[in-house]
């Protein structure tokens, strides 16, 4: 039971507790799942200051990019995160991989305080956690070779250096089935599938356990996307990786992941398995993005919600549920009183005051 | 101009197989474009004397004998030092002397000629030094951040407020009159430009995803500033150090016209210019050909520097 399932009372003492001593209290099903946990997020928030205008009053203006996010990934688990673009997904990520700072809250890697490392501690740690990201071609030094680039993975951590370096660069590339020879190319000579492949290699060089792939397929064509996620998947098969999979294409998240999270406003609405969640969605939001995204047959497509209006400001939120704007069941209380997230089954929780069931 | 030039683009193959290695079956390039050899030859004649193409060519060429002049002044002028001959003063040109003789008897082409390696030292040591100083503050300032960034760009903020000329004066009048000295002043006065130049390519270099990969994957904080940000700043230094370089000769020969620089040889086309003043209604020799060789140069300069900041591809290596 991830620590966002508990009652909001409980998860406050667990948080508490949980800092205090090592994770060790709580019920006994929690700490199971605890233990098996790789990552886990508590309670993570990023707000991000504005300037203030000098002819308007008031304090100055802030962004709740993620705004409150629990959740916990496991071994060789693929958790996929989706949501609109501006739902802090992205931020999400970049928190985790401490490319952001974040406002408040608790990143736990393996037992150990994540968020606490410093300097030289922090990178050392790195190897364990690594990154894709959405632009391969910006994500690689125009200047470098691409074979320079993966090697900078080795060298970082003094895996390998010169002839033996050069050896395993050649192994790397043929393991994410590229020709070594191309370790001699410019990123620009190269076409966008062969780039993520090397960022991919670059990835996966120090033998890290966990790697936030940031909309990883998103810039690529379907035909190569399909051969990346492939070779994501064999990834995870032979070397035991666990995945945070950040995407908004629902057929990929679909086809890859184990568990799925969805965001709104940078908080999470909904979280259950893959196949539970696609087949009955019991968030609103959940159940429009779904019917959203284009069906394989179109005279099966189902009547899903359309959603209205656009996403409010992350900087001015709506009181109350932050999607009661484009709800279309939003009633008084929603107005009222932000739901929490809760268990509405087994490995499934929502943050709804009507959801579907 | 790409007359007589076509090259067709073809995806690449997944399978990393580029397209342009393709050889036609009898083994010829299919790249290679075939025309007739009169078609070629009226499409080189048009590059060359294409106005563009001819004007950067003429500013090669100045440059080059400037620069030969500089290295080997002997070679190109008939006596191995400029030599006073008292009963040939204030001779004009196209008599026995090429470009006439000055009011002490001296060959005004010779003393261009010798001229050269002060323009010459001036223009590249202290375009050199500024470019390198210059750049070193503005990265620091651009990537380091907060404090640093603040205290550098205050002090360049204090040289950018004074005039460059200005500056350089105050340096020259404050030191021993030598070329050493010249070089600093001019050099110093240079610095500025870098700075803010390349702070703000810090900045934008720093914000760029490569370097974030470069984080992630736990590369020393160093290491990334050595691998990934100065390398990727330097674009436009060249451009501004070939501008800067016209530039620095200009203020150089100032200095030296007006009698700042070093009092010993070699020879100085400011200090040339400033010795023939009192001659210019009569003897215009004297003053006008070392100042059109400043002018030349600087314009050679001016021309290869646009040609540069034209042909600056980021992307393309």
């Amino acid at each position: 039971m991830p620590p966002n399932q508990a009652a909001p009372l409980a998860r406050e003492e667990d948080r508490h507790g949980g800092q205090r001593e090592g994770l060790r209290d709580g019920p006994r099903e929690a700490r199971a799942q605890r233990d098996g946990a790789l990552l886990e997020v508590w309670d993570l928030v990023c707000h991000f200051k504005l300037r203030r205008k000098w002819w308007k009053g008031g304090p100055a203006p802030v962004v709740r990019a993620v705004d409150g996010v629990s959740l916990s990934v496991g071994r060789q688990e693929t958790y996929a995160l989706v949501g609109e673009s501006g739902c802090g997904k992205s931020t999400l990520g970049r928190l985790i991989l401490r490319l952001e700072r974040p406002t408040s809250g608790a990143v736990r890697f393996e037992g150990r305080d994540w968020l606490a490392l410093r300097g030289d501690h922090l990178r050392q740690a790195r190897r364990e956690v690594q990154a894709i990201f959405q632009d391969p071609l910006g994500a690689l030094d125009p200047r470098r070779t691409v074979g320079k680039s993966v090697e900078e993975a080795l060298d970082a951590h003094n895996l390998a250096k010169g002839q033996a370096a050069r050896r395993r660069v050649a192994e790397l590339l043929e393991s994410v089935g590229l020709r070594p020879a191309l370790a001699a190319r410019y990123p620009h000579e190269l076409s966008g599938g062969q780039r993520q492949r090397v960022t991919v290699a670059r990835a996966i060089a120090g033998g890290p356990k966990f790697i936030v792939a940031d909309e990883a397929v998103s810039a690529l064509d379907v035909s190569v996307q399909a051969q990346v996620i492939n070779l994501l998947a064999d990834l995870q098969e032979s070397l035991g990786v666990s995945y945070l999979f950040i995407s908004h294409g629902l057929a990929t998240v679909r086809h890859m992941a184990d568990r799925v999270g969805v965001m709104y406003l940078g908080r999470l609405v909904e979280e259950a398995p893959a196949e539970e969640l696609f087949s009955a969605p019991a968030h609103p939001y959940t159940k429009a993005l779904l019917s959203a995204a284009p069906a394989p047959d179109p005279t099966t497509a189902s009547k899903g919600v359309e959603l209205r209006g656009e996403v409010p400001s992350a900087a001015s939120l709506p009181s109350g549920c932050r999607f009661r704007t484009r709800c279309p069941k939003a009633k008084e209380i929603c107005r009222e009183a932000e739901p929490v997230l809760l268990a509405v089954a087994k490995g499934r929780s929502v943050a709804c005051h009507f959801p579907e069931s | 101009m790409s007359l007589g030039q076509t090259s067709i683009a073809y995806p690449n193959r997944e399978d990393g197989a580029l397209a342009s290695e393709a050889v036609s079956p009898l083994g010829g390039d299919l790249n290679e474009r075939s025309s007739p050899w009169w078609f070629r030859r009226r499409a080189l004649r048009r590059q060359i004397f294409h106005p563009n193409n001819f004007i950067l060519g003429l500013s090669c060429a100045v440059l080059a004998i400037v620069f030969l002049w500089a290295a080997v002044p002997s070679l190109f002028s008939p006596d191995t030092a400029v030599g006073a001959y008292p009963t040939q003063v204030l001779q004009p040109p196209l008599g026995k002397f090429f470009l006439g003789t000055d009011q002490y008897g001296r060959s005004i082409y010779a003393e261009l000629v010798y001229g050269a390696r002060s323009a010459v030292l001036i223009g590249v040591l202290a375009t050199a030094g500024s470019a390198i100083v210059g750049s070193l503050m503005g990265i620091a300032a651009g990537y380091i951040g907060g404090a640093t960034d603040m205290v550098i760009m205050r002090v360049v903020d204090v040289l950018l407020a004074l005039p460059g000329l200005f500056l350089a004066l105050i340096f020259v009048a404050a030191l021993p009159p030598n070329l050493m000295n010249l070089i600093i002043a001019v050099g110093v006065q240079g610095i500025p430009a870098y700075a803010r130049v390349l702070r703000a390519q810090a900045l934008q270099v720093r914000g760029r995803l490569y370097v974030d990969a470069a984080t992630v994957l736990g590369v020393a904080r160093w290491k990334i500033l050595a691998r990934h940000i100065v390398p990727n700043c330097l674009a436009p230094v060249l451009v501004l150090a070939a501008i800067g370089f016209g530039f620095a000769i200009i203020i150089g020969a100032t200095l030296a016209f007006l009698g700042l620089g070093p009092t010993t040889p070699p020879l100085n086309w400011g200090a040339l210019i400033a010795s023939g003043q009192g001659y210019v209604n009569q003897d215009w020799w004297i003053t006008t050909f070392p100042g059109l060789m400043i002018t030349a140069v600087v314009i050679a300069v001016n021309v290869l520097g646009d040609w540069l900041r034209d042909h600056m591809e980021p992307t393309s290596r």
